[in-house]
């Protein structure tokens, strides 16, 4: 892989506030970046759903909960892209939500892409 | 609450989020805090099935979920399951409700996503919390515990105090009956003896008293007098009498009658016999009198001096011959005689009489006394009112007799009158609380050391006092003390009639105590000329305590006190807290 592939992947999630909110236990982060993929996919059709029914609601929530769940990764980017849904769906606003959705899903294949490699700085971060 | 911390029972904890990462997250921070059980929801009405049915201490809960969200699950919680402590899960986007949560009593709240390090730290302060409340719970559980054994406690010295006043009722009837028997031994009815007049006054000291008298009809020509006096008083001194005369031996075997000289000897050898307690004597006259004659024989064991008085105003004191009765097993007595022509009159009496104060000086006043006062009856009265006037405490016993050759009336008088009665006295330290009225003006005097057990009862008189009455004067010239709680009674009621009511006679260090305390109500009311205390001024009832109104007039005293200055109410501050009263400082 080459070094903007490395870049890139260090930005789409933060590896370390990760490790700090797993208590620096590498275990449990192991567990949570395993449930990470079936979660936000679970999330990922609750808001593909609600799109096509319409349920500003119910598409406010799961996209609430994405975000949380980005976070718990420091995946900002991805995290950002669900709020703005989020907003959107607060404000009833679902058809426009769905014109956001392609960002969504391929900032959240970027980031299981990430979490797949796994924590590169088995060593401490590299000077760039 | 290092001590508690060992003996804490194992927590359970509850997780109410709808993402099973953070839920993960959560329950690994609290995995560490050694929990009975954590148990973990995905909303809110999950939450409330396990709260009803699991006692739970700490829930951490999600604001948004589906179903129930934390706020409503929150409000449910606090009707129906207030037990445990919530910490409230909350990104920046729902802090609104979580200060909302916070509200609703919520212990702590976590900012998302939450932290291991600081869900730990959060629902340790929790368990902290909860260690501390159940402490407190128990802390008050066990003094409510100590307060029930104090009210038993209380209980049961009020079962003993009544069971002391039950065992001094019993006593009290046994003295009765003892006074009884006692009395017994004395001559119901004077001899009727032409040409001899007899007067006698006897009063008991303590309700048996240890003096004894006899008039004895010898024979056709002899008479003979006894007076006697058991040291002490009380049942000791009244069974030294009935002893005195059980061995009084007038006649020898033969029948012939003894000279007073070797009835006394006798006596005493007899007594010295039976009796060897220390402390335990008679002191007696015996006259033996030739009634046609007028020769009269006298011997005397350590007794107070006989009084031979002339009609011509003569008078002779007839001294001891020997030593009292009991004392020297070998004693021996000499006589004394005296030639008793019509109008001479000899008085006899114990050492009541003259209270202590039995210098030859007393007896020969009590001489010149009954040389003035011809009529009998008057002059033993006024000679018992001498001896006992001013005398609070429990006094001797006081016998005379007093016979003359003449014609008249004889008369024993044994009983007193109602009013004279003695009753048990407190001690002489005690005070001694006296009304009396003159007119429209009432007097209160206080004698003595005035505490806080008569104080009511001083509150009492002086208003019922200034019913009847438009003047009170409080004489304090002999008192000797007051204590707090009279100082405020006393002020309490100069205040409440400052137009009526005035003290005088004001002893010099008690009005120092009044400056120092700034009793300026009774200092301006005092008065520096004095009226004479009434004639009649006699004891202000014993009133039956009552706990709870002398609880109230020590509290109500202290207080009046506390408010007449600044100093005053850091002296009393402690009492008054401990009387139970609101301690409110005036500024």
């Amino acid at each position: 892989m080459s070094d903007d592939g490395l870049k890139q992947a260090a930005s789409v999630i933060d590896w370390a506030a990760a490790r700090r909110l797993a208590g620096e236990d590498d275990d449990l982060l192991a567990e949570l970046v395993e449930m990470f993929p079936e979660e936000s996919a679970r999330h990922l059709a609750a808001i593909r759903a609600a799109i096509a029914q319409e349920d500003a609601e119910v598409l406010t929530r799961a996209a609430h909960t994405l975000k949380s769940s980005s976070r718990l990764f420091g995946a900002e980017a991805l995290a950002n892209h669900a709020l703005d849904i989020e907003i959107l769906g607060r404000d009833g606003l679902v058809a426009k939500a769905g014109e956001r959705l392609r960002e969504l899903e391929a900032e959240l294949a970027k980031v299981i892409a990430a979490l797949r490699e796994g924590p590169l700085d088995a060593e401490p971060e590299q000077p760039s | 609450m290092s001590g508690a911390g060992a003996e804490r029972p194992r927590p359970t904890f509850l997780v109410v989020d709808d993402e099973p990462m953070v839920r993960k997250l959560v329950a690994r921070g609290l995995a560490e805090l050694n929990p009975e059980k954590v148990l973990e929801v995905e909303d809110g009405l999950e939450a409330q099935k396990i709260l009803s049915e699991v006692p739970v201490d700490v829930v951490v809960t999600d604001v948004l979920m589906p179903n129930m969200d934390g706020r409503d699950l929150m409000k449910w919680a606090q009707e129906h399951c207030p037990e445990p402590l919530w910490i409230v899960l909350s990104g920046l986007d729902t802090f609104d409700v979580a200060v909302d949560a916070l509200h609703l009593g919520a212990f702590d709240f976590l900012a998302k996503p939450p932290e291991v390090q600081r869900v730990r730290v959060a629902v340790r302060n929790a368990l902290d919390q909860i260690a501390l409340v159940n402490e407190r719970r128990q802390l008050y559980a066990e003094l409510e515990r100590s307060n029930a054994q104090l009210a038993e406690k209380v209980e049961q010295l009020e079962k003993l105090c009544q069971m002391l006043e039950d065992q001094a009722e019993t006593i009290q009837g046994d003295f009765d009956r003892a006074e009884i028997i006692q009395r017994a031994l004395l001559p119901q009815e004077p001899p009727d003896i032409d040409g001899w007049v007899f007067e006698t006054l006897y009063r008991s000291g303590s309700s048996v008293g240890g003096d004894f008298y006899d008039v004895i009809d010898l024979d056709s020509q002899h008479l003979g007098l006894v007076v006697a006096d058991a040291a002490g008083h009380g049942v000791a001194a009244a069974m030294l009498a009935v002893l005195f005369k059980l061995r009084l031996n007038l006649r020898d075997s033969e029948g012939n009658l003894l000279m007073p000289n070797r009835v006394l000897r006798h006596l005493n050898r007899r007594l010295h016999q039976s009796v060897s307690a220390p402390g335990a004597f008679i002191t007696a006259v015996y006259a033996l009198l030739n009634r046609r004659t007028g020769e009269l024989r006298l011997a005397s064991a350590g007794h107070p001096p006989a009084i031979w008085i002339a009609a011509s105003g003569e008078f002779r004191l007839l001294e001891r011959t020997g030593p009292a009765l009991g004392l020297e097993v070998d004693a021996r007595y000499t006589e004394k005689s005296v030639h008793m022509d019509v109008g001479d009159r000899l008085l006899l009496y114990t050492d009541g009489v003259v209270e202590g104060a039995a210098d030859a000086e007393t007896h020969e006043h009590i001489a010149r006394v009954a040389r003035a006062q011809t009529d009998r009856h008057r002059l033993l009265r006024d000679l018992y009112e001498a001896a006992t006037r001013g005398i609070s405490g429990d006094r001797d016993d006081i016998t005379m007799i007093l016979f003359e050759r003449g014609e008249g009336v004889s008369r024993f008088d044994d009983t007193a009158a109602p009013g004279e009665r003695q009753k048990p006295q407190p001690p002489a330290d005690q005070v001694l609380l006296l009304q009396g009225v003159k007119g429209k003006h009432a007097f209160l005097s206080i004698a003595g050391n005035a505490t806080w057990i008569r104080s009511q009862g001083f509150y009492e008189a002086a208003n019922e006092l200034l019913k009847r009455c438009s003047d009170l004067t409080i004489d304090l010239g002999v008192c000797e003390y007051l204590d707090s709680t009279f100082l405020g009674t006393l002020h309490e009621i100069i205040a409440a009639r400052p137009d009526a009511v005035k003290v005088q006679r004001l002893p010099v260090k008690l009005r120092a105590l009044f400056e120092e305390l700034s009793m300026d109500a009774v200092l301006n009311h005092t008065t520096v000329s004095s009226e004479a205390l009434p004639e009649d001024m006699h004891p202000v009832g014993e009133d039956q305590l009552d706990t709870e109104a002398q609880a109230r007039r020590m509290l109500s005293a202290h207080e009046t006190l506390a408010s007449l200055s600044p100093e005053n109410q850091k002296v009393f501050r402690d009492v008054i807290e401990s009387l139970g009263g609101h301690f409110e400082p005036d500024d």
